[in-house]
C-alpha cells in the first residue's frame, strides 16, 4: 500500500550548494567497487620493494651498510610506481566520476534539479582533488610506516631510521611533489577527455591511452629526427606531457651518490634520480617540465570547461 | 471510417489558461523553440499548466516532447522563447525554480553499482536534503523498502521506474515533470502508479506526464497538449476532446435499406456499411433519440443503438495524422 506524506517538509526551496554536491560525489566515488580494489593493490604492491630490501642479503647488507643511499633508492623506486600507478588509478576514477553520469544518465537528473553544469564539474573535480589527497597522503603514511618497519628489522631498533638526515627527507619531499604535479595532470587529461566523448569508453581509452603514446611519440620523434637530420623533431619532445612528467624527478632531485647492488658487491654511482619512463631528447630544468605540465593541465581544464559550458546535455 | 472530421476545441487551441480558469499557472512556455541545425524540433511552443493539475504532454516520437521537456528542465538551451516554473525564468532563476520540479525523464536515470537507497543518498546529499527518514518514506511509497540494500543492477525495468520516481520526489518538489512514467511497469505497476500520481495531484501538486500510453492519460490527465512536428496541436481537457467524437452503432434487420437512407442525408454521409452488417454512423445534430426516429420514420426500425465514446488514441491519431493539424497553438 502506497502512503504519501502530507507534511511539508523543512527542505522545500533548497538550492543545490557546492559542497552538497561535492559530498554527493564523494559518496558515489566511496561506493565504486574499483576505487577500494585498486587502493588495496597498491598497498600490496608497495609492500614488495621493502620486503626486498628486508629479506635479500644482498640488498639487507647495502641498506645497513649505506642507510642514506639505499633508503633513498628504495624510496625513489616507490614514488616512481606510485607516479604511475597513481596516475592510472586517478584516471580510471576520474573518467568514472564524470563519464558514469553521461553514461547512465544521471547527469540529466542532477542538471534537472537546478545544479548548473560548471558548478557540477567543479564539485567533481574537487572532489577528485580530495580523493586524490587522501590516496596520496595515506601513500605516504603508508610508505612511512613501512620503511620505518623495515629500517627498524634490518637494524634492531630505530638506529638505522634516525642515521636519515634532512637531505633525504627534502628530496624525498621533491619527489613527493613531483607525483602529485603527475597526479593532477592525470586528473586534467581524464576530466577532459571523459567530458569531450561523455563517455566512459572514450574517456578509458584517451586517458589510459594518452601517456604510452606520447612516450612512444619520442621514439617516433627520435628516428624522424635521424632520418630528416633535423633536431626540430627532437626538440619537440620538451613539450610531450608524459616524457616531461617522467624527466620532473630528474630534474628537481640533486645528482646523489646511488648504491648500486651487483653481484660483485654494492657499487657507488653518481646520477639522477630514478624514473619510469622515457625522458625528452632535449632535457630542460625543473621549471620547464613544470610550466609543460601547467600549460597541459590549463588546456585541459579550459577544454572541459568550455564543452560543458556550450553543449546541450542530451543523455 | 473517416468520421467523424475532429476540430480540436477553439476555446482552447492557444495553450493559454481559458477565461473562466483563473488557477496558478505554474509552469509556462512562451513562443520555446529549438533548431537543431536545419531542424525545427520545436516551434514557437505555447503552454500553460495550471497548478493541481495532471497534465498530458503527448505526440508522436519526434514531435519535440523530450526536448520540450528538457529545455524545461535547464538541459538544453532554446533557440528562442522562454520557460517559467513557479512564476520564475529557468535559464534566469535555474537553481530556485528546478529545485523545486522532480523530473523523471525517459528511462530512470541510476547508478547501477549502487544500491537504490545509495542512489537516492548520493541525490539527497546533492540536494542538501540528507534525510534519512524522507528516504525511508520514499522508498516506502514506491514499494522499494524490501530491495533498498539490493544494487540497481539487479532490478526489474519496473522497479528501476518507480526508483526513477522515488528519486523525483525526494524533496517533495512542487512540480512533477515524467517523461514516460509508466515504462516498463506491469499492470499492477500501473495501476499503482496512477493511483500515486492521482494522490499526488490531490495535494497539490503539478504534474507534467509525458507517455505513450494513451489509455493511462485519459485516466489520469485533466487536460492535454498534442504537439506534432514540434507544434502545438490542441491544449485541451480530456472531456472536450473527446465530447462529441463519437458515433452511433446500428444493428437493424434491413442494413442495406437503412444504410441507403442514411446516407442520403447531409449528416450521414459519412457512414459506413461494416462487414457485419451493422451501420456506424453520426446523428442529426448529434442526438440519437433522432436517429432512433429517423430509421423508424424511414420503416428500419432498429434492433439496437449504441453510442460508441471515440477514445484519446483516435483523437490523438486522427490530430496528429491530419496534414496541417498543426497550426492550432503556434
Amino acid at each position: 500500500m502506497l502512503a504519501i506524506s502530507t507534511t511539508r517538509r523543512a527542505t522545500i526551496g533548497r538550492t543545490p550548494r557546492f559542497w552538497g554536491i561535492t559530498r554527493g560525489e564523494l559518496f558515489k566515488i566511496s561506493r565504486l567497487r574499483s576505487t577500494w580494489i585498486m587502493g588495496i593493490l597498491a598497498l600490496g604492491i608497495s609492500i614488495l620493494p621493502w620486503f626486498a630490501l628486508s629479506f635479500i642479503p644482498r640488498q639487507r647488507a647495502s641498506l645497513v651498510a649505506h642507510t642514506i643511499s639505499s633508503t633513498l633508492n628504495n624510496v625513489e623506486g616507490n614514488l616512481s610506481l606510485m607516479r604511475v600507478f597513481l596516475g592510472i588509478f586517478l584516471i580510471i576514477l576520474a573518467v568514472q566520476t564524470i563519464g558514469l553520469d553521461y553514461q547512465q544518465g544521471t547527469i540529466r537528473i542532477i542538471l534537472a534539479r537546478g545544479v548548473d553544469r560548471l558548478q557540477l564539474l567543479g564539485a567533481k573535480a574537487l572532489a577528485l582533488f580530495i580523493v586524490s589527497v587522501i590516496a596520496l597522503a595515506g601513500w605516504f603514511l603508508w610508505e612511512l610506516i613501512l620503511g620505518t618497519v623495515t629500517l627498524s628489522l634490518v637494524g634492531g631498533g630505530f638506529g638505522l631510521f634516525s642515521a636519515l638526515n634532512g637531505t633525504f627527507w627534502q628530496d624525498t619531499g621533491l619527489y613527493a611533489i613531483t607525483v602529485v604535479v603527475s597526479a593532477l595532470a592525470s586528473v586534467a587529461l581524464a576530466i577532459a577527455a571523459t567530458v569531450l566523448g561523455r563517455s566512459v569508453a572514450f574517456g578509458m581509452a584517451v586517458g589510459l591511452g594518452f601517456f604510452p603514446i606520447d612516450n612512444f611519440g619520442t621514439l617516433i620523434l627520435r628516428v624522424i629526427s635521424i632520418v630528416t637530420n633535423n633536431t626540430f623533431w627532437a626538440q619537440l619532445t620538451r613539450y610531450l606531457l608524459g616524457p616531461a612528467l617522467n624527466y620532473m624527478p630528474i630534474a628537481a632531485l640533486p645528482q646523489t651518490t646511488h648504491i648500486v647492488a651487483t653481484p660483485s658487491g654494492p657499487v657507488n654511482e653518481v646520477s639522477g634520480a630514478f624514473s619510469l619512463g622515457i625522458n625528452p631528447l632535449y632535457t630542460d630544468n625543473f621549471v620547464h617540465t613544470l610550466l609543460v605540465a601547467l600549460v597541459y593541465v590549463l588546456a585541459f581544464a579550459a577544454l572541459a570547461i568550455v564543452l560543458t559550458w556550450r553543449r546541450d546535455v542530451k543523455e | 471510417m473517416a468520421f467523424p472530421t475532429f476540430v480540436p476545441p477553439a476555446s482552447t487551441t492557444t495553450g493559454q489558461p481559458s477565461a473562466h480558469n483563473d488557477s496558478e499557472i505554474v509552469l509556462q512556455t512562451q513562443a520555446l523553440t529549438k533548431v537543431f541545425g536545419s531542424r525545427t524540433a520545436v516551434d514557437h511552443l505555447n503552454l500553460a499548466v495550471r497548478r493541481g493539475e495532471v497534465f498530458g504532454f503527448l505526440g508522436p516520437n519526434g514531435a519535440g516532447k523530450t526536448t520540450t521537456i528538457r529545455m524545461a528542465l535547464g538541459l538544453i538551451t532554446p533557440t528562442s522563447g522562454s520557460v517559467e516554473i513557479l512564476g520564475q525564468n529557468v535559464w534566469q532563476q535555474r537553481d530556485r525554480v528546478l529545485s523545486q520540479v522532480g523530473a523523471l525523464i525517459e528511462t530512470p536515470a541510476l547508478h547501477l553499482y549502487m544500491s537504490g537507497r545509495d542512489n537516492l543518498q548520493a541525490v539527497a546529499s546533492i540536494l542538501g536534503t540528507a534525510d534519512a527518514r524522507r528516504i525511508d518514506e520514499v522508498l516506502g511509497l514506491v514499494d522499494l523498502s524490501d530491495r533498498q540494500r539490493d544494487r540497481v543492477s539487479t532490478y526489474s525495468l519496473g522497479m528501476k521506474q518507480r526508483l526513477g520516481v522515488a528519486v523525483a520526489l525526494l524533496d517533495d518538489p512542487q512540480v512533477l515533470i515524467l517523461d514516460e512514467p509508466a515504462n516498463g511497469l506491469d499492470p499492477a505497476g500501473i495501476v499503482e502508479m496512477r493511483d500515486l500520481l492521482r494522490r499526488l495531484a490531490t495535494q497539490g501538486k503539478t504534474i507534467v506526464i509525458s507517455s505513450h500510453v494513451l489509455s493511462e492519460v485519459q485516466q489520469i490527465c485533466t487536460r492535454v497538449a498534442i504537439i506534432n512536428h514540434g507544434k502545438l496541436v490542441t491544449t485541451s481537457t480530456i472531456d472536450d476532446l473527446t465530447r462529441g467524437q463519437g458515433y452511433f452503432v446500428i444493428h437493424v434487420e434491413d442494413a442495406t435499406r437503412a444504410f441507403a437512407a442514411i446516407k442520403s442525408q447531409p449528416w450521414g454521409r459519412e457512414a459506413t456499411l461494416e462487414p457485419n452488417l451493422t451501420i456506424h454512423t453520426a446523428a442529426p445534430d448529434g442526438r440519437g433519440r433522432d436517429l432512433v426516429s429517423f430509421l423508424v420514420g424511414v420503416g428500419c426500425v432498429p434492433d439496437q443503438v449504441a453510442y460508441e465514446q471515440v477514445q484519446l488514441e483516435e483523437v490523438f491519431l486522427r490530430l496528429t495524422s491530419t496534414p496541417g493539424a498543426a497550426n492550432g497553438g503556434a
